[in-house]
């Protein structure tokens, strides 16, 4: 189904809330642009379904015909022959014998089936959790965002107010600059992310490029303290604690959206998800966190600090 | 079995009773589970009043709001998204309105978790307000208690905001997970000592020759700058010294300004004699309190002391009045009835406007109304009324039965007793009041 579908029938299930449903949308849109989206049909299962009827239906045919049903081999019973017949006492009629046989064979088909489609039902939600709470990191660096302009204001105002007097205006609005502008990259990134979650290099950069980010308003912050008469105001500590917040907000978000693409992962690998993953189509999710290797030391001269 | 083992194993059971009664004895009393206070940092009549207040909370604003005071809870936000998942904070609230306040003496961090869907009206920048504006004076104070119940105070007075101006998100928008991380935190700086705040400007500010209701002005010019001082001349000397004592946190003074931009004076009556006077606010307005004032030196000067002994607030934050013997300052809110619970109503029309009072056999004048007949009859509050026409002593009942029965312009001779000296009248009836 195309991603409209897909994002709807989320937001009919309670799984994602409007805000979220309007970040998936943009996210998805903006990839379209680089072929479209697809999320798996039903048509595998069709297949499933539809190859094992087939051959069960022949399979059973090929064993009725060779084993007969009674009936059609004789219109007359022969009421002697099958009285007190010796040898024949204890046997089930012919009739039953073919339905017991016919259930033993069908039964694990049958199983199976039921198998399938359950697996097939428990990936497509587990994905549908991944989706939703990625929406939901992304709906949280957007608010990020969108804060940042705000603290870039607040300290632009600052410094052009008392300009004359501050040590390292300049070193202060260099940073503020590269900070205005590195949020505006990133969130392009992140807006072309929901197409890309099985991308393990794209999810990697973007997340060392909202982690820059972060560096970058923790720096601010942290000149900031310099700044008592700024740090006092209330209209400041109102957006400290927004800024704040968010952070903890991304954090948290952050945990269960690998929690949630460690079960999909978990799940495919297992059997018999693996078969139906392969059969479906369902890739393997990006983990959204530092890789090893590319993890930078930080580029301020102070280590991050705890939340005051 | 043998009497060994048996010895053996009643010894080990016993040892392992002792050990789990010591544990279950160390943790404090939680009682029903919204207050938890592991450190002994609140007593436990403060945890009780803090619980009730909570459960106040609940009842009338349908939030689920918990404290839990422990030490070394590490990550402190990671804690807090724990505890609420763990223990369903915002299941007790049928609209899954959920807050938890987790303080950590021992790491200085203190943090207020709040549940999705509520993060819209008590946003992250708020909440970090309330924090640093009203709670840590006072956790600076080492009033813990007092800094959450006045914290609570806020939330309450947000709460009643959000529901007028319908804010709350509809509880079936509400999404499933609560815990997302929406807060904030500050450290806690429990005992590190409170200063009340006083700004680097503040304008003189001075009593002399100001009216009661200037007084008032000049108090909220006060607020206005976040002048916490005590010691300012338009508070008595009584005033000054119970204000020495007082936790004022910036947030309490933005929160009174801002209830007192909407309330508007209805009177600010002065009795000279009794050197007292008060200034009230239209009545509808139930969360502008009056203020109490006092003759000290031929100055008007506020009167806190007064005022903290007869007004109460209660859970919505709406004043009423509470006393065991009625001040002097009553007889000056001549134009509201009270209710059996203190609660002030307008008077409305009355026809002859002289209230009655008895407590034995003793009846006295309580109220003169305002703009009523009474007024100038010559009659004062605090007459003891000794005789009404025939009868010698009445009751309250058979006065208030005499005035409403007399007839337009009967005249009724009235004996009472003021200052020690009798006094005879003769009142004339109003005419009747119209419907």
């Amino acid at each position: 189904m195309k991603f409209d579908q897909k994002i709807s029938s989320l937001l009919d299930a309670g799984k994602i809330s409007y805000e979220q449903a309007e970040v998936l949308r943009r996210s998805l849109q903006g990839a379209g642009a680089s072929g479209e989206v697809e999320f798996h049909h039903q048509l595998p299962v069709k297949i499933i379904v539809g190859s094992v009827a087939a051959v069960s239906a022949v399979a059973l045919n090929w064993y009725l015909s060779t084993n007969g049903g009674g009936a059609d081999q004789q219109t007359i019973q022969n009421v002697a022959e099958s009285l007190n017949q010796v040898g024949k006492v204890g046997e089930m009629s012919k009739s039953v014998t073919s339905l017991v046989s016919v259930g033993l064979f069908g039964l694990p088909i049958i199983g199976s089936l039921l198998l399938f489609v359950f697996s097939y039902n428990g990936l497509v939600s587990k994905e549908e959790d991944v989706l939703s709470s990625w929406a939901q990191v992304e709906t949280n660096y957007q608010r990020r965002a969108d804060l940042i302009p705000n603290l870039v204001n607040v300290v632009k105002a600052y410094t052009e107010h008392e300009g004359a007097t501050l040590e390292n205006v300049t070193a202060l609005r260099e940073r503020i600059a590269k900070l205005d502008a590195q949020n505006n990259q990133t969130k392009d990134m992140t807006q072309g992310a929901a197409a890309k979650l099985g991308d393990d290099e794209y999810m990697h950069k973007l997340e060392a490029a909202q982690a820059d980010v972060g560096q970058g308003v923790r720096g601010l912050m942290m000149d900031i303290e310099n700044y008592p008469n700024l740090k006092a105001s209330d209209q400041f500590l109102e957006l400290q604690g927004q800024l704040e917040g968010t952070e903890n907000r991304i954090a948290a978000s952050r945990m269960t959206f690998n929690e949630r693409v460690n079960e999909f992962n978990g799940e495919i690998r297992r059997m018999p998800g693996s078969l139906v993953a392969g059969m479906g189509g369902f890739q393997r999710k990006a983990y959204f966190k530092a890789d090893a290797g590319t993890e930078k030391a930080a580029h301020v001269e102070f280590a991050a600090p705890e939340a005051e | 079995m043998k009497l060994k083992k048996k010895f053996q194993i009643s010894l080990f059971l016993l040892l392992l009773s002792g050990v789990a009664g010591q544990a279950y004895a160390a943790l404090p009393p939680c009682p029903d589970n919204l207050v938890c206070d592991f450190t002994g940092t609140m007593t436990k009549d403060q945890v009780r009043n803090v619980s009730d207040y909570h459960e106040a909370l609940l009842r009338d604003y349908d939030i689920d709001l918990r404290v839990i005071v422990t030490n070394n809870a590490g990550d402190i936000a990671q804690k807090a998204r724990d505890i609420f998942k763990g223990v369903d904070i915002g299941s007790t609230s049928k609209t899954r309105k959920g807050v938890l306040l987790l303080i950590d003496p021992a790491q200085n961090k203190v943090r207020m978790e709040i549940s999705a869907g509520l993060d819209a009206v008590f946003t992250d920048g708020f909440v970090r307000y309330l924090e640093e504006r009203q709670m840590v004076p006072f956790f600076q104070a080492g009033q813990v208690a007092n800094g959450v119940m006045a914290t609570t105070e806020l939330i309450v007075e947000r709460t009643q905001k959000a529901e007028d101006g319908e804010e709350f998100m509809p509880p079936d928008q509400v999404p499933e997970q609560l815990a997302i991380g929406a807060g904030a935190q500050t450290s806690a700086h429990i005992g590190g000592g409170y200063t009340a705040p006083v700004p680097a400007q503040t304008s003189n500010v001075d009593a002399k020759g100001l009216t009661p209701e200037q007084v008032v002005e000049s108090y909220h010019q006060s607020l206005a700058e976040g002048n916490a001082a005590a010691n300012l001349d338009i508070f008595s000397s009584a005033t000054q010294e119970l204000r020495k004592k007082w936790v004022i946190t910036k947030a309490q003074m933005r929160t009174e300004l801002n209830t007192y931009k909407n309330c508007i004076v209805q009177r600010s009556p002065a009795d000279m004699e009794t050197g007292i006077a008060v200034v009230y606010y239209e009545v509808e307005k139930r969360k502008c309190a009056p203020y109490f004032l006092v003759l000290e030196e031929g100055e008007w000067k506020l009167d806190f002391v007064t005022m903290m002994e007869v007004v109460r607030f209660n859970n919505k934050n709406e004043f009423h009045f509470v006393f065991d013997r009625p001040p002097p300052h009553l007889i000056l809110f001549n134009e509201w009835r009270l209710n059996k619970d203190g609660y002030p109503w307008p008077a409305g029309k009355q026809r002859w406007g002289v209230g009655v009072a008895d407590r034995g056999d003793v009846t006295w004048v309580s109220q003169i109304y305002y703009k009523t007949p009474a007024e100038t009859m010559g009659l004062k509050p605090r007459d003891v009324i000794l005789q009404w026409g025939a009868m010698k002593r009445p009751s309250a009942q058979e006065v208030w039965d005499a005035m409403e029965s007399a007839k337009a312009g009967a005249p009724a001779d009235v004996i009472f007793l003021r200052g020690g000296q009798t006094y005879k009248m003769t009142l004339i009836a109003p005419p009747q009041l119209e419907d």
